[in-house]
């Protein structure tokens, strides 16, 4: 079993699925769920919308199990999927329905997210501010350089497997992800 | 030279750095010429500021939504089609196996001489074989 004892764990649990194993697909899903998630709401910027296109992404890949062959690495296809319908979700325009208002208020209610440990109001305020802005800034990038800077700053992808990925050269993705760091340091310089 | 600016391998170098790929010495310049480049000192600094940005918890009933949806795909067909569907493909069944019960069978065969020539093709093979060999 030279072949599996090589294999990454990822691609391990979904061979197991495509031989009717039920359990590795939860397995998959309890490592996957929250990274998958937390991208594709960087990428359309709402809850709702992100966690309705996780679960397109999920079922897509708990459909298409049987034919599954582990030829990249497991992320490699679970981000290309992901990056795909989050990139047709914000073509199709399905974006700016639910983000008319987004600048003055969260339309689907919920607070943004800051790091624990700030206990003072004033300081939580302060961090919810700062944390609008990246947020602004991020999606204020270009498709493609926004979809690259997210999974390399927050899904811990380097620049080979978004290059995979995302489906353009390597030397592309290095630009791609050199444009967009540099957009976000001349906008967020002023909080650093 | 090390500023990532003015580098054509500035994008090599950053994602060097950041991937920790960077060899010591180069990684050890960068941040010496970030300390005096206001550019390269907040593109480090940035990092940090980025990691500011958390997205919110996974809704808790996540994976019941999906667990519903594959099992919806799952379903036979008759489950989706529902009765409307079901109860006219089903008389459309019964009618052709009506159909092809009432048909008029195919002119009978002659059983007995059947049997006949079955009996007559096993005495002549026991005419053929040497006497006890059957
Ligand atoms: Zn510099």
């Amino acid at each position: 079993m030279e072949v599996a004892a090589t294999l990454e764990r990822d691609a391990q649990l979904m061979l197991r699925v495509r031989d009717g194993d039920e359990t590795s697909f939860a397995i998959l899903l309890e490592r996957h769920r929250s990274p998958v998630v937390h991208f594709v709401y960087r990428m359309v910027g709402n809850q709702a919308v992100a966690e309705e296109l996780a679960q397109e992404v999920f079922f897509r890949v708990y459909k298409s199990r049987a034919s599954y062959e582990p030829t990249a690495k497991f992320t490699t296809w679970l981000y290309r999927i992901a990056s795909h319908l989050a990139l047709n979700a914000i073509r199709d325009g399905k974006k700016r329905k639910y983000q008319q208002s987004l600048d003055q208020e969260r339309p689907d209610g919920t607070e943004i997210q800051v790091p624990d440990g700030e206990t003072s109001v004033e300081q939580r305020m302060v961090a919810q501010v700062r944390a609008a802005e990246v947020r602004q800034a991020i999606e204020a990038l270009p498709d493609k350089q926004r979809a690259a800077v997210l999974m390399h700053k927050y899904q811990g992808l380097g620049y080979a497997q978004i290059s995979a990925t995302l489906e353009v050269s390597e030397s592309a993705t290095k630009s791609l992800l050199f444009r967009a760091y540099e957009t976000l340091r001349v906008r967020l310089a002023h909080l650093a | 030279m090390t500023c990532l600016r003015e580098n054509e391998n500035g994008a090599d170098l950053l994602i060097g750095f950041l991937e920790g790929t960077l060899p010591e010495a180069a990684r050890n310049e960068l941040v010496a010429h970030a300390a005096e480049c206001s550019e390269c000192g907040e593109m480090l600094a940035v990092q940090a500021t980025l990691d500011a940005y958390e997205a919110p918890e996974v809704s808790a009933n996540f994976d019941a939504q999906l667990y519903a949806r594959i099992g919806a795909d799952k379903r036979p067909w008759w489950q989706f089609t529902g009765w409307k569907m079901a109860i006219p493909a089903a008389m459309a069944a019964m009618l052709a196996v009506g159909v092809w019960i009432r048909q008029p069978e195919p002119v009978a065969v002659d059983h007995p001489q059947d049997v006949q020539q079955l009996e007559q093709a096993l005495e002549d093979l026991e005419l053929l074989m040497p006497a006890g060999s059957l």
